[in-house]
């Protein structure tokens, strides 16, 4: 079943590849993704959570001569990402709609592909595979940002690749290290992430390992100060990219915090996580008071996407419950909203053609539909309860205080700047003077991809347990280990 | 001891190809001889394809008294070397068309006499065979890159290669003099059985041995004539020399210091790995603001050769596997990537430069589609072929405990992502018209289905791997 979600969009981009109509291919891709979304409901719907673990587990041999296999699944954690991915997907579609209006067949097949990586990186079960989708996603990437992003695109477009790539050196090799390492001592050569998570490494080795991996993550999350691609990535990006940029990609990096640091270097995640609480905090603080000054709106999400990751660190560096949950719970959340405040800034970018705060001013007059939404997701952003951030944010900065309580007062100061700029930024673009003659209110397509999103925001600020509810067995096996 | 002649059949079936190809060439009109010719070599190739398959054996076996031993090593790397040369061939049949030369059955059969010296050096067990070998592949090589009409890049390149490469050829001989005079024999088993100390004349042996076949693969401080030679010479003989000869002289290579050198195994590994490291990073770096893409090709199989050299650090068995895995990638990038320049190649060397593939994607998808496939292939991007050759290399590097140069060849990698991706960002991104030469079916069809092996075999690396296990096994075998 999940190598069907995995496969679907790659199938997709082949038949974009081979549709001659410029103008069909955007219904494939909204067909493709929408029904990779509703397979993924349904996987939703029927994982077990009163038996916990990876279910849906499908494998068999791929390169048997070095004991590596096909191995994709789902337990709680996955699942969350597997649906959010698919999600945003299916929502990046109706975003690039207008946006994207040349190179449409390179553009829908490259996010079909896209779509499959990102995909494979949530559900691998085995270390090299992870690795192979964990790259293979860079190419599409890079080439929508720099064929359809703006002005300085090549440049971001390289930054991006290269800088993620650099990083990821020391991931290749600390895998094949820990693999080496496993088989020597126990005389089993694989790849197998769930073997190789029982194993108990030496500290001293631990440490090492710990860093290899922690610098290939934290480029991709980003922490501070590794985060400098981010800004350029995000501005120069298409919005459709950028959609996918904040909602997924930034994800994998504390994905795989998760999933591999936690669970193979238990002692010396612990050892170091002070050094993510000084990090995570300065990414808080520090990105709030830069997104504080910044004139381009985009760069201003940008920049609060740098500020919400780190909330997302220190919860998952707190060790606790609530820190790990919360942090879980805020990744998916950041996603949809930071999704739909690409979505809205790219609505407003291809009406006025400007990204300038400056040159904005009494949208809300022209537009209410899309003012009441994006106050909805500024609101969201900011961490209003009632929204799904609050419950993200709050759980993150207990399990900050319960970790260390300096954390949690400095993680809170952040949220205040957070709403300073957002609420600022709402203010010179929806309010004030008009400055604009005409604006162009939603139409249904873009009503319906933000309302659906909006929908899920409150409903998951009051429900939070629909979510909640899948990573509780995750998390206490989790902790059980450390 | 006996003649064993049949062990050989598919060197001399290549060889009697060429000569027959001297005669017809006399007898034919020139303006069939292109056609022609292209056809009879893609046959004889392809015919020599099944006559290596039914002539390896798995248990290595000698001939004409241990001068040459097959095993499946020698098998595998002749397959490899035989499809390099009928893609070459394939190539040269569109190239041709494009590019006066007088010579066009010399063009060809100087080829098949290339292919019969790279053959025949896989299976050298003998110096003597080995040199003979090696200088009728490179001396078939020089010849070639001069053979085109005013082209005086290539008549340079030549000149250049030939001086260069008889200068290695001389250093290489002179260490086998030595050891000659060491052990009074040539043949490599016997040879073995003298060289287990450390004397003064074997370690000069060994370094001048060393340093002729860096020369030959092109590796620092030997890669001085690469970017130059590569640069000039005509595209599809930049291809030979790009896949055939590395090919050749890295199982050459292997061949010759498993055995005789085996004692000293450490010594040469730790030697090769140096350079190698040294390698990768002067051929990234040098690469980095190349504006003609052959020549960055160049700099880049300096780069690649110096990472399969630091593979020969590990333990044998590993070092092997993993030299023989990512020559199979190599040969299909490269092979694929100079199908591919000269694809776009136009009269007075249009399209071999980067500003000449702007906006390739406007003109031709499909080709700017492939461009990604095989310039992310030689940067190592999965899940594409030269990303496991990359991962084959790091795992035996880290079994060797070398994590170190596994993280520096690593990095190497990273820098050189940079100008694998220009072409990309060129092709993509840059506005501006792209050279585009009416395409030759043949030529396309060749590159087609080597980029279409780029992608599968990056998906499903299991049949090469298996191939290079039991190449590895039987090569094992051998010096055991």
């Amino acid at each position: 079943m999940v190598s069907v979600i995995l496969l679907l969009p790659l199938l997709g981009a082949l038949l974009v590849a081979f549709c001659r109509s410029e103008e069909r291919v955007k219904w494939i891709a909204l067909f493709t993704t929408g029904l990779t979304f509703l397979l993924s409901l349904y996987i939703l719907f029927n994982y077990d959570i009163s038996k916990g673990g990876f279910q849906f587990i499908d494998y068999g041999s791929w390169l048997p001569s070095f004991s590596i296999r096909y191995k994709v699944g789902v337990d709680g954690l996955s699942l969350i990402m597997l649906i959010m991915t698919t999600l945003i997907s299916f929502i990046a579609v109706p975003s690039a709609w207008k946006y994207i209006d040349r190179k449409k067949k390179l553009f829908y097949g490259l996010l079909l592909l896209l779509e499959t990586a990102m995909i494979g990186v949530f559900v691998s079960l085995d270390l090299l595979l992870f690795y192979i989708f964990w790259e293979a996603m860079l190419i599409p990437m890079s080439l929508i940002i720099g064929v359809w992003g703006g002005e300085r695109r090549i440049y971001s477009a390289l930054k991006f690749f290269i800088y993620t790539f650099a990083g990821s050196i020391f991931l290749l090799v600390g895998m094949i290290v820990l693999v080496i390492v496993y088989g020597s001592v126990t005389g089993n050569f694989t790849f197998d992430l769930l073997q190789l998570s029982q194993f108990k490494l030496p500290l001293e080795l631990q440490k090492w390992l710990f860093w290899a991996f922690f610098i290939a993550f934290a480029v991709k999350v980003p922490i501070f100060p590794f985060h400098t691609w981010l800004p350029d990535a995000h501005v120069e990006a298409p919005t459709p990219g950028s959609v996918i940029l904040a909602g997924v990609l930034l994800k994998m990096g504390t994905y795989g915090f998760l999933r591999f640091s936690l669970p193979f270097f238990p002692d010396a995640y612990k050892l170091y996580a002070p050094v993510v609480f000084v990090l995570g905090v300065v990414a808080i603080i520090y990105t709030a008071l830069v997104a504080l000054v910044q004139e381009d709106v985009k760069k201003i999400v940008a920049y609060s996407s740098v500020s919400h990751m780190g909330f997302v660190m220190i919860g998952l560096f707190s060790l606790n419950v609530q820190g790990i949950e919360g942090a879980i719970f805020q990744m998916l959340n950041h996603g949809l909203v930071s999704a739909a405040l690409f979505f809205i800034v790219g609505a407003i970018y291809e009406r006025l053609h400007t990204r300038s705060v400056e040159r904005m001013g009494g949208l809300a007059s022209f537009a209410p539909k899309l003012a009441t939404l994006a106050m909805l997701f500024t609101m969201a952003s900011v961490g209003l309860p009632g929204t799904s951030s609050f419950i993200g944010e709050f759980l993150t900065i207990l399990g900050g205080y319960r970790a260390a309580h300096w954390v949690g007062y400095l993680m809170a100061l952040g949220v205040i700047f957070g709403a300073a700029y957002m609420l600022y930024m709402y203010r010179n673009v929806f309010f004030l003077e008009p400055k604009v003659l005409s604006f162009k209110d939603l139409d249904a397509r873009e009503f319906l991809a933000l309302g659906f999103l909006a929908l899920l925001v409150i409903w998951w600020g009051f429900n939070p347990e629909f979510i909640l509810k899948f990573v509780h067995g995750y998390t206490a096996s989790l902790l059980g280990g450390v | 001891m006996e003649l064993n002649v049949k062990l050989l059949f598919p060197e001399f079936f290549v060889l009697a190809a060429a000569i027959t190809g001297i005669l017809i060439d006399l007898l034919l009109p020139k303006r069939v001889k292109n056609g022609f010719f292209a056809t009879f070599s893609v046959f004889v190739l392809f015919a020599s394809v099944f006559l290596v398959v039914f002539s390896s054996p798995f248990v290595p076996e000698e001939a004409f008294n241990g001068f040459v031993k097959k095993d499946l090593l020698t098998g595998f790397s002749q397959i490899l070397i035989l499809f390099s040369s009928l893609i070459a061939v394939f190539v040269s049949y569109g190239f041709l068309k494009k590019f006066d030369t007088d010579h066009v059955g010399e063009f060809y059969y100087t080829l098949l006499f290339a292919v019969f010296g790279a053959m025949l050096m896989v299976s050298a067990n003998e110096l003597a065979t080995l040199f003979v070998s090696l200088e009728v592949m490179s001396i078939s090589v020089y010849v070639l890159s001069a053979l085109f009409k005013k082209d005086y890049r290539g008549k340079e390149a030549a000149l250049k290669y030939f001086i260069m490469g008889s200068v290695g050829a001389a250093v290489i001989v002179y260490g086998f003099a030595l050891l000659y005079g060491i052990s009074g024999s040539t043949n490599y088993g016997d040879l073995a059985s003298y060289i287990s100390t450390y004397s003064f004349p074997v370690l000069l042996a060994l370094a001048l041995v060393i340093s002729g076949f860096l020369f030959k693969l092109g590796a620092v401080p030997f890669h001085g004539w690469t970017p130059d030679v590569y640069h000039g010479a005509p595209t599809p003989v930049t291809l030979f020399m790009g896949a055939v000869v590395k090919i050749a002289a890295f199982v050459a290579l292997l061949k010759l210091f498993y055995p005789v050198f085996l004692p000293l195994t450490q010594k040469w590994g730790e030697v090769f790995a140096v350079i190698g490291v040294v390698s990768a990073f002067v051929g990234a770096l040098m690469a980095l603001r190349q504006e003609n893409i052959k020549r960055m090709l160049a700099y880049s199989a300096i780069s690649h050769t110096g990472v399969v050299l630091t593979a020969l650090v590990s333990v044998p068995a590993v070092s092997v596997f993993s030299v023989l895995f990512y020559l199979f990638a190599y040969a299909f990038m490269t092979v694929a990537a100079f199908g591919f320049i000269s694809l776009l190649t136009e009269k007075g060397f249009k399209g071999e430069n980067l500003s000449d593939w702007r906006n390739l994607y406007g003109k031709s998808p499909f080709l700017a589609l492939s461009l990604v496939v095989i310039f992310m292939s030689l940067a190592g991007i999965p899940p594409l072929f030269g990303f496991w050759a990359k991962f084959y290399v790091l795992v035996a590097l880290v079994k060797a405990g070398k994590v170190g140069i596994a993280v520096a060849i690593l990095i190497a990698s990273a820098i050189s992502l940079y100008f694998y991706l220009r072409p990309v960002v060129y092709a993509f991104m840059k506005e501006g018209e792209a050279v585009l030469p009416p395409i030759e079916p043949f030529e396309f069809g060749a590159v087609a289905v080597t980029v279409f092996f780029l992608i599968l075999f990056g998906i499903f690396p299991e049949l090469i791997s298996q191939a290079s296990l039991f190449a590895l096994s039987s090569f094992l075998r051998g010096i055991i």
